[in-house]
């Protein structure tokens, strides 16, 4: 146990990149322990992340099931130049002179919470965060060939944030049993965005009834696939005398959007979520439902070999067209053997 | 008596002609409505079957002609009147041209402004432009501009979804002289919510769904 109230630390770290330049980015951070049941934490700091080699040099064609490219910016120019000139070209979803200057990516991020004991060991620990990021890197669009294949570069989205909460709680229910709950509220949004809409630059149209409105300030939902809330809760059941454990999780997330360039996938065309013909994603859009996977699995290790069997996604939850890869219900088991005596951690 | 059937024919004329200009003195405004045109075909066509693998797929009879359309009827124009200052705007796929410039004989120009319909209450009395094909400039080559989130619109490749942006008003000063204003509400035959269009879907493009207000007055405000 520290013995002061108050710690402090201070670190930083220097990246440099002949490219894309460089950045200090320090770190701080801080505890303040105000009695043996509350702790406070916060901390801020500077992040720095260059375009990596992919998003800079790819010159990448999947020619199986219709095909894409992928041309990272500072070949994208050239390439797209030269098979403009080939005529295999059909249109242009993005003007190509707005690539080949892709930007890395700054961030600065506070973070404030505390930890706190509410009860004899229920721990409850919540943070608050902000992250505000310049040149968020982000996958573009940029034309159609004349086979009918997308090119895909890269581009930076000026300004965005992430904002939001996290808690976690915790419990331990006699000496063989864990119970614990952890939450996630998220504000992701891209800034220039937030300023169209409080402009009042913003509309939306009724798919239904075709009435234009204007789009208020708070209807502007956030970047595509983030979810408002997350949620997660955890039985863990571990009796150490005959080995036995057992746990039951429950995973939540939240309605979020899809974003805007989708494909066929198994023949269906996949909607995008934006249906009000504005291009961003409102309240008034199509989300993908929140929804709750459920979890569960039961051991027994003897010496060294551990047998567990399980299934995940219990109540069979899929959504074939809007989470392809979202598999159903899914049954499985499992032996081991360990070497070493240690217990073995897992999930 | 042939004399006095001229004086009489005369004096007809002339009452007709105080009746016409009394009426101008008293300056009853035409009415200003809102009208929607339904399903406006600008020059769709059906996809070649099969799609070819190599190349864009051909659209089959497409005439590329514009289909023509003059706000002070609420009516197309043939396109024998191409070349007469008869029209305001014409449609062909998303291209949408304005009778001036490169386009046309008349004088009609356009500029796109942000709103809803109802919220535009006034016409700009600057900023119009004209069509011109050969400008070096993508964004000055048609007075309402083309290319995806330019202009009316935004495409999705993958889904060769056209989507008419809400909140554009197209405004035209037309070759009469009077101000419109519209806004495209669809683009696929009978408005479907989800459109999902040919070729792999079934909706057709190429129809223009529009509310529209002409202003017949000499003002500027709707």
């Amino acid at each position: 146990m520290p013995t002061t109230e108050l710690s402090l630390i201070a670190g930083g770290r220097y990246d440099y990149n002949s490219v894309y330049g460089g950045q200090f980015s320090p770190k701080l951070s801080s505890r303040y322990e105000l009695n043996r049941k509350v702790t406070f934490k916060i901390s801020g700091g500077v992040g720095f992340k260059a375009p990596d080699f992919r998003q800079v040099y790819f010159n990448f064609n999947n020619s199986a099931a219709g095909g894409y490219s992928v041309l990272g910016t500072e070949v994208a120019v050239d390439r797209l130049a030269e098979m403009d000139a080939a005529g295999q070209i059909q249109s242009y979803l993005f003007d190509p002179a707005l690539l080949g200057d892709l930007q890395a990516e700054r961030s600065v991020s506070i973070n404030a919470g505390a930890n706190v004991e509410l009860l004899p060991y229920l721990m409850m620990d919540v943070n608050v965060f902000h992250n505000s990021i310049d040149n968020l890197i982000e996958t573009q669009a940029v034309a159609i060939t004349t086979a009918g294949q997308s090119i895909y570069s890269y581009r930076n989205i000026l300004s965005a944030f992430t904002q939001g909460l996290e808690s976690g709680f915790s419990y331990p229910v006699g000496k063989f049993l864990n119970l614990s709950l952890g939450y996630q509220l998220l504000f992701a949004k891209d800034k220039d965005v937030v300023e169209e809409v409080k402009a009042g630059e913003v509309y939306w149209r009724d798919p239904v009834t075709l009435v234009t409105k204007q789009l208020k300030p708070g209807e502007y939902f956030g970047l595509y696939n983030r979810s408002r809330h997350m949620g997660n809760f955890k039985i863990f059941y571990h009796h150490k005398p005959s080995g036995w454990e057992g746990s039951l999780r429950v995973i939540y997330r939240g309605k979020y959007g899809v974003g805007d360039i989708r494909g066929n996938i198994q023949g269906e065309v996949i909607p995008p979520s934006d249906t009000n013909s504005n291009s961003i994603l409102d309240k008034y859009d199509h989300f993908v439902e929140g929804y709750a996977l459920v979890n569960v699995s039961v051991a027994r290790t003897v010496k060294h070999i551990r047998f567990q069997m399980g299934v995940d996604n219990v109540f069979n939850h899929t959504e074939p067209v809007l989470i392809p890869n979202l598999p159903g219900r899914l049954y499985y088991g499992s032996i081991s053997y360990s070497f070493l005596k240690k217990n073995i951690n897992h999930n | 008596m042939n004399l006095s059937r001229s004086i009489l024919s005369l004096a007809i004329l002339a009452g007709v002609v105080v009746s016409f200009t009394g009426c101008n003195e008293e300056e009853e405004p035409l009415p200003v409505v809102a009208t929607t045109v339904n399903d406006l075909n600008a020059d769709y066509a059906p996809y070649e079957n099969p799609l070819p693998t190599n190349r864009p797929p051909l659209r089959i009879g497409a005439t590329n002609k514009f289909i023509l359309f003059r706000f002070k009827t609420g009516a197309i124009v043939p396109n024998a009147d191409s070349t007469s200052s008869n029209w305001d705007i014409g449609f062909r796929s998303t291209t949408i041209i304005v009778n001036s410039g490169t386009s046309g004989p008349g004088s009609s120009m356009a500029q796109i402004i942000s709103g809803t319909l109802d919220a535009v209450t006034e016409a700009p009395m600057d900023g119009y432009k004209s069509d011109n094909k050969n400008a070096t400039a993508a964004a000055d080559k048609y007075a309402i501009q083309t290319g995806s989130g330019n202009g009316w619109y935004t495409y999705t490749a993958s889904s060769n979804l056209i989507v008419p942006i809400a909140g554009k008003i197209i405004v035209v000063k037309t070759s009469d002289n009077r101000y419109a204003k519209f806004e495209i509400l669809s683009y696929y035959k009978g408005k479907p919510v989800s459109p999902s269009p040919e070729p792999a879907g079934t909706d057709k493009d190429r129809y223009y769904t529009f509310r529209y207000v002409y202003q017949p007055n000499d003002t500027n405000s709707f």
